[in-house]
């Protein structure tokens, strides 16, 4: 894993080059400092032909450039990228990095090296978390939902069920700790994994979660007591699924 | 001469009951259209022919009205089967008299020219329906009361004009058709009229309850802007005694209590002003001035209650698509729920930020602490659902009906790390067409596809 640090202060920048080399020596060999500078065009440059993976940005760099303007720039370059800020001023933006240029962390610098170590430390460690995870294209359990330029990981293990809403074009997921609206069609998801099955034109159900069917009143309890409806022509079907 | 015959009358039929799956956008499911078929067309032709001809319209305009409704549960019904109905007749007179202009004999060729005319003409009709509804009905709010006069003068105008029909039939005086358009049409008018001027009214009113809620929201903005003040005026007003206690301090050489009292008087009350101030300035970003009153009072509301409150807003932010009345109610019952669950929490946070992206969708994100073991997320959107006993309900059943008005805005709802999080997106009308198409919303096997420059050996 790839990483380059933006940062304008010189101790500040010796200090975090020093504190993502130890770590990648003790735990993670593979992480490698690629690039190390208080210029951003310099990053800039970098990101013509090159990619990092893992950024740590200043937001207050002296220079024409703020570090939220080369994060934007990054992410036009590169979706998949993780970005940490660092700043002087508490989280004060922290929704908006977050949501808008999916910043994985926002580390703030006045709270002494020792906290600073940690913070560091730990987003080191989630980035290359999701580094692997990127790389490790086998194992597909999860529906992504962009919510501004975040991404949102649903496990298939957590979904209910998706609906229809009474909007064209509109999807409703529910899942085990919310609920989240989307475009898109049912048909799409209907393939993506076994247990979904496809009770009624409008609704999409994780079998794992049936709780009970009325076969008579042509309607199903999941487990979190939403009822689902089924359609006449699939009854036989799912009770055939539901016996397996 | 053309009769209202029973071949006119089923031509009639079949044309009011097949249109009115278009203008009501009903799928013609081939279930919808059985049971058409036996509670409406059917029993009517029967009355016509074997009861008494008024029976047979009567009760075709009553049971498409009635199944109608059955399967829309929307007053628009009435009106449209009216409405279809008094097409109908106008169109049928239309053919009429153009039959009468160029044919002098009845013969097959004439009768199909003038099912061709009458087709016509309906269709004329309907599209300028779909249109009325389209920029008239659905995009301004018209309150019941209005809708039901409206729904009224229709269904008087179809009483009419085909007790018309049936008078001028039964009496044989065929030679009045002419007559008869005449009169139809000029009420016709007269209606069109009477309801324009109903639906101008209609809108004044609401441009006026706008203003109202506008003015009230500027009145608590400025209210909010007015208690700041204060606080500056009173700290102002401190200034001199701060001044001459640290004077004392001074002359005793007294440096920790000097220190203690900076840090605990100056530097914490002015940490309160800063913030706020700070809220305060984000909120100029924000030009909905509705919706910046709204958040200016719920400030004030949660700073009493101690609720650290945090809001953002990066970008200026001048329009965002979605009716502000709508908005404002829907980040007001939000607002208000977030405040009320961080009263429960010992250290609550609410943090509010509203986020233009590059496609100029706005994203209004609002989240607050909460306890876990209070909240069923699987029941957040039930009416009568409350995290308290004794209590109303949530209101979130309210959010989730007011948004589905709009194709253009998703909601998310969620707890996240102790947090219960609400995500609005409100997306450029135009937008939301292109994005279905090509399909935005990934799943893992779309995503894999992407170039990642061979960075996984």
């Amino acid at each position: 894993m790839n990483v380059v640090i933006c940062e304008d202060e010189v101790e500040q920048r010796e200090f975090l080059q020093k504190t993502i080399s130890e770590y990648a020596t003790f735990h993670e060999p593979s992480i490698k400092i690629a690039l190390s500078t208080s210029d951003p065009n310099r990053v800039l440059a970098y990101l013509k032909d090159q990619r990092a993976d893992c950024y740590f940005l200043d937001i207050e760099l002296g220079s024409a450039i703020t570090g939220m303007e080369l994060a934007r720039i990054i992410r036009e370059h590169d979706p998949l990228a993780q970005i940490i800020f660092i700043s002087m001023h508490a989280d004060r933006l922290k929704l908006t990095f977050k949501y808008k240029l999916a910043a994985l962390d926002f580390i703030v610098k006045s709270a002494g090296y020792d906290q600073l170590t940690i913070e560091i430390e730990e987003a080191l460690k989630e980035a290359f978390n999701i580094y692997r995870k990127i790389g490790n294209q086998s194992e597909v359990s999860y529906i992504q939902i962009k919510i501004g330029e975040r991404i949102k990981n649903v496990r298939y293990d957590d979904i209910y069920y998706f609906e229809t809403s009474t909007q064209e074009h509109k999807l409703i997921l529910h899942e085990v700790s919310g609920v989240y609206e989307f475009y898109g069609r049912l048909k799409t998801y209907e393939e993506i994994d076994r247990r979904f099955y496809r009770c009624h034109k409008s609704f999409l159900i994780n079998l794992d979660y049936v709780r009970e069917i009325d076969t008579k009143e042509r309607k199903l309890t999941l487990a979190n007591d939403h009822i689902c409806l089924i359609s006449s022509r699939k009854v036989k079907e799912l009770q055939k699924k539901l016996s397996i | 001469m053309i009769v209202y015959s029973l071949p006119v009358f089923i031509l009639q039929l079949l044309s009011i009951s097949g249109s009115l799956f278009i203008t009501l956008e009903i799928r013609p499911t081939f279930k919808k259209i059985i049971v058409q078929f036996v509670l409406v067309i059917i029993p009517a032709i029967y009355l016509y022919k074997y009861w008494s001809s008024p029976f047979g319209i009567l009760y075709l305009l009553l049971s498409s009205a009635i199944l109608f409704y059955r399967f829309t549960r929307n007053v628009r019904a009435i009106l449209d089967v009216t409405v279809l109905g008094i097409a109908a007749i106008v169109a049928l007179n239309l053919a009429e008299i153009s039959l009468f202009s160029f044919f002098i004999k009845i013969n097959p060729s004439s009768i199909l020219v003038s099912t061709v005319i009458f087709l016509l003409f309906f269709a004329i009709f309907i599209c300028l329906y779909k249109l009325f509804i389209e920029k008239v009905w659905k995009p301004i709010f018209i309150t019941i009361v209005s809708r039901l006069i409206l729904i009224i003068i229709s269904i008087v105008t179809v009483g009419v004009l085909y007790i018309n029909l049936i008078i001028s039939v039964s009496k044989n005086l065929y030679s009045v058709a002419l007559f008869n358009l005449i009169i139809e049409a000029s009420y016709f008018g007269l209606m069109m009229i009477l309801s324009m001027i109903l639906i101008r009214t209609v809108k004044k009113e609401n441009r006026l309850r706008q203003k109202e809620i506008e003015h009230q929201q500027l009145l608590d903005y400025m209210e909010s802007l007015e208690r700041i003040n204060d606080d500056m005026q009173k700290f102002r007003h401190d200034y001199q005694n701060i001044l001459l206690t640290m004077q004392g301090y001074i002359n005793h050489n007294d440096l920790p209590g000097l220190q203690t009292y900076f840090n605990e008087r100056i530097v914490k009350v002015e940490e309160q002003t800063l913030r706020s101030n700070y809220l305060y300035n984000q909120l100029d970003k924000l030009e909905l001035i509705e919706l910046k009153g709204l958040i200016a009072t719920k400030i004030l509301i949660a700073d009493e209650y101690n609720i650290e409150m945090n809001i953002e807003v990066p970008e200026l932010i001048q329009k965002i698509e979605i009716d502000v009345i709508d908005l404002t109610r829907v980040i007001g019952i939000l607002l208000d729920n977030a405040i009320e669950a961080s009263i429960e929490v010992e250290h609550p946070k609410l943090n509010l930020a509203l986020i233009k992206k590059s496609d100029h969708s706005v994203l209004i994100i609002l989240e607050n602490l909460v306890r876990k073991e209070l909240l069923d997320i699987n029941r957040v959107f039930e009416r009568n659902y409350s995290t308290k006993s004794n209590h109303r309900g949530t209101g979130l059943a309210t959010v989730r009906e007011i948004l589905s008005d709009y194709p253009n805005v998703t909601m998310n709802t969620r707890i996240e790390r102790s947090f219960f999080i609400h995500e609005l997106s409100i997306y450029p009308l135009e937008y939301v067409h292109s994005s279905v198409q090509n399909d935005q919303y990934l799943i893992m096997t779309d995503f894999k596809k992407r170039d990642r420059g061979g960075v996984f050996s």
